[in-house]
């Protein structure tokens, strides 16, 4: 039985950028099993099993304690336990980087910051007669940051793709949704608020609270970061997560 | 499970049908009435057809929908239904208490002309109730009708009054608008909108229409040009307009800040706004809080502390009348049993999203719930 077990993402660009960091740090993984792998190791890392999952599965898998660690989104593993409880990210890894923005129609010339949106939710539901929609893949990331702008006079819609097509066909009236380029606003006419930032996500090394740490874990995973780091740096998130688990 | 015999006699003795409400709730329903910051509390449970029920998180929004398909509307005589039953909650933090517990209660439902002799009843149907079961809580009283006649009453400049009157059920919320007021942030206001000051509405709406048009940005968002050109308006006004008077800011703050017996804190408020925010709304609203106050007296032996607070508002945005809280200081943490208030919007936006919604615009609606266990826990030995 492997000592711990580490995922990453099983396709597209994270994949890409997960293997070459990988690959850098001297941690190349065996291209055995043809091009589409979902079990694989680390010839330097051996007593590592490494998964190929999707990305919402790492973030289930983490969140519940059955992998030990995993590469994604800071976006979507915030999502999933907002207050960092039972999942801990350990490092940043600099690729997969996008904004979770607060963004409303362009055409709303008189909404351009928090402050307005809290306003125009108010407006809204008097002349509406219903509380104004928020479509949304990052409900818990959306709800945090409403509230501590003081907003509450709106409804969250949970959205299931295309999110930012939601104020263009009446679904929701402003979104809450990832962008990198902002071309995919523009097209959709929307236009993120000044302090609508809800966060700079990009993909990170992330660990479960809940996973079996024995120590033939803890060392595994040591090794793992230790690589990762530049010339050995010390990585102070993860000597935190060890204390915590040691405790 | 004990039922609360002592609160379910008090209230059939008064009048209250017992009904039996479903557990499952649409969730939609509940967010929309009371707010998203339901949303971290409530139970949900997905339907086969993508939508979600809740496990109700209180009884009031389903004892209403429950009100709302009965032939009592066809009198013009109040009716009162009585409930107990399980919420369920969920816990936000260690300190949050069970998630799931039983309440027990009644709301009301009555002709606004009704409303003066009703009101103290009702509360005097709360501590009654929590008597019956050998408890004698303390009563802290509150007015979010007296709280927005005085905001009207300050004669506040554009929209302030507003934001206060929305900020008032959050914690802190209203604290920091009168923060804000005192030190206003220099508003950023887009230039069009100092284009169309002044203009008539129909004008203003045209000048937003060609401002799109001239940067082929289509209207999205279900918001109308003259809605965009209104609050254009409201913004210029409100930037270029002078700032809230500190005297009003601190009579607010001041008036919030007063907890004591409710004469004297009706007194204290009356004093205050004495000076130059007496308006007829203020009077009556002030009158009113004091009678309800006078009568409950003869209705109910008066607990052995009875605070009245005007910031007390129960973390709720529906209330929009009298409010009230039963509390047991020795329970500690859990000394809240219960109360509850008048909630006349909360009823009327019901009715109007219900299928078989009634037009209830002239009733109004108050009530209360009670936590049986702590009420429980609190019976004189």
């Amino acid at each position: 039985m492997s000592a711990l077990v580490f995922a990453i993402p099983s396709k597209g660009r994270l994949q890409e950028q997960t293997l070459e960091m990988l690959a850098r740090s001297g941690l190349a993984i065996a291209q055995d099993g043809g091009v589409r792998l979902y079990g694989a190791r680390i010839p330097n890392l051996p007593e590592a099993e490494v998964r190929l999952m999707a990305s919402a599965e790492i973030v289930t898998a983490l969140r519940d304690g059955e992998i030990h660690a995993g590469v994604t989104g800071a976006d979507v593993l915030s999502e999933a336990d907002p207050e960092h409880t039972r999942i801990a990210l350990i490092k940043p890894l600099g690729f997969g980087h996008a904004d979770l923005v607060v963004c409303a129609p362009m055409s709303w010339l008189d909404c351009t910051t928090m402050a307005d949106l809290a306003a125009v939710c108010a407006d809204f539901h008097l002349r509406h007669h219903r509380r104004l929609r928020v479509a949304t893949k990052y409900i818990a990331l959306a709800h945090q940051f409403f509230d501590a702008h003081g907003l509450d006079d709106y409804r969250l819609i949970e959205s299931a793709g295309a999110t930012e097509g939601a104020p263009a066909n009446g679904a929701a009236e402003v979104i809450v949704d990832i962008t990198t380029t902002g071309q995919t606003l523009k097209d959709n006419f929307l236009r993120p608020l000044e302090d609508g930032l809800i966060l700079k996500s990009e993909a990170n090394l992330a660990v479960s609270r809940g996973a079996d740490w024995d120590d033939a874990a803890l060392s595994c995973f040591a090794r793992l970061i230790a690589a990762l780091e530049e010339k050995n740096a010390p990585n102070p998130a993860f000597d935190a997560f060890i204390k915590g688990v040691t405790a | 499970m004990t039922h609360a015999h002592g609160i379910s006699e008090t209230l059939a003795a008064r009048g209250a049908v017992a009904i039996d409400p479903p557990v499952l709730q649409p969730a939609h329903l509940y967010f929309e009435l009371a707010g998203e910051d339901l949303r971290k509390r409530a139970f949900l449970v997905p339907e086969a057809d993508g939508s979600d029920l809740c496990l109700r998180p209180d009884m009031t929004i389903p004892v209403c929908r429950e009100a709302l398909v009965r032939n009592e509307w066809l009198t013009d005589k109040p009716f009162a239904l009585a409930y107990e039953g399980q919420v369920f909650r969920r816990r936000t933090d260690a300190t949050s208490g069970a998630a799931e517990f039983m309440q027990a209660g009644a709301e009301w439902f009555f002709p606004r002309a009704a409303a003066a002799e009703l009101e103290p009843q009702i509360i005097a149907a709360a501590i009654d109730s929590a008597r019956a079961e050998d408890a004698d809580p303390d009563l802290k009283l509150g007015d979010v009708g007296v709280f927005r006649a005085l905001v009207q009453a300050a004669d506040l400049p554009a929209s302030w009054d507003e934001k206060l009157i929305r900020a008032f059920a959050r914690p802190g919320g209203a604290a920091a608008v009168l923060e804000e007021m005192a030190n206003p942030a220099p508003a950023k206001v887009p230039a069009l909108a100092y284009e169309l000051v002044g203009e008539p509405l129909e004008r203003a709406e045209e000048k937003v229409a060609d401002a799109l048009r001239a940067q082929n940005i289509p209207l999205t968002g279900g918001r109308s040009y003259a809605e965009i050109a209104a609050r254009l308006q409201a913004q210029a006004a409100h930037a270029k307009g002078p700032k809230p008077d500190p005297h009003c800011v601190n009579v607010i703050a001041g008036a919030l800040s007063i907890e004591d017996e409710p004469e004297q804190a009706l007194a204290g408020i009356f004093k205050l706004a004495l000076q130059d925010m007496r308006t007829p709304g203020l009077d009556a609203a002030l009158d009113a809080a004091t009678d309800r106050w006078q009568a409950l007296r003869r209705l109910a032996r008066p607990p052995k502390q009875t605070r009245f607070s005007l910031s007390l508002g129960r973390g709720l945005a529906y209330y929009d009348g009298f409010v009230f809280e039963l509390e047991a200081p020795k329970l500690g943490t859990r000394a809240a049993l219960g109360g509850g208030g008048r909630y006349d919007g909360l009823i009327h936006a019901l009715a109007r999203r219900e299928k078989n919604g009634r037009n209830v615009s002239s009733w109004g609606a108050a009530g209360f719930a009670l936590r049986t266990k702590r009420i429980a826990d609190a019976s004189e030995p």
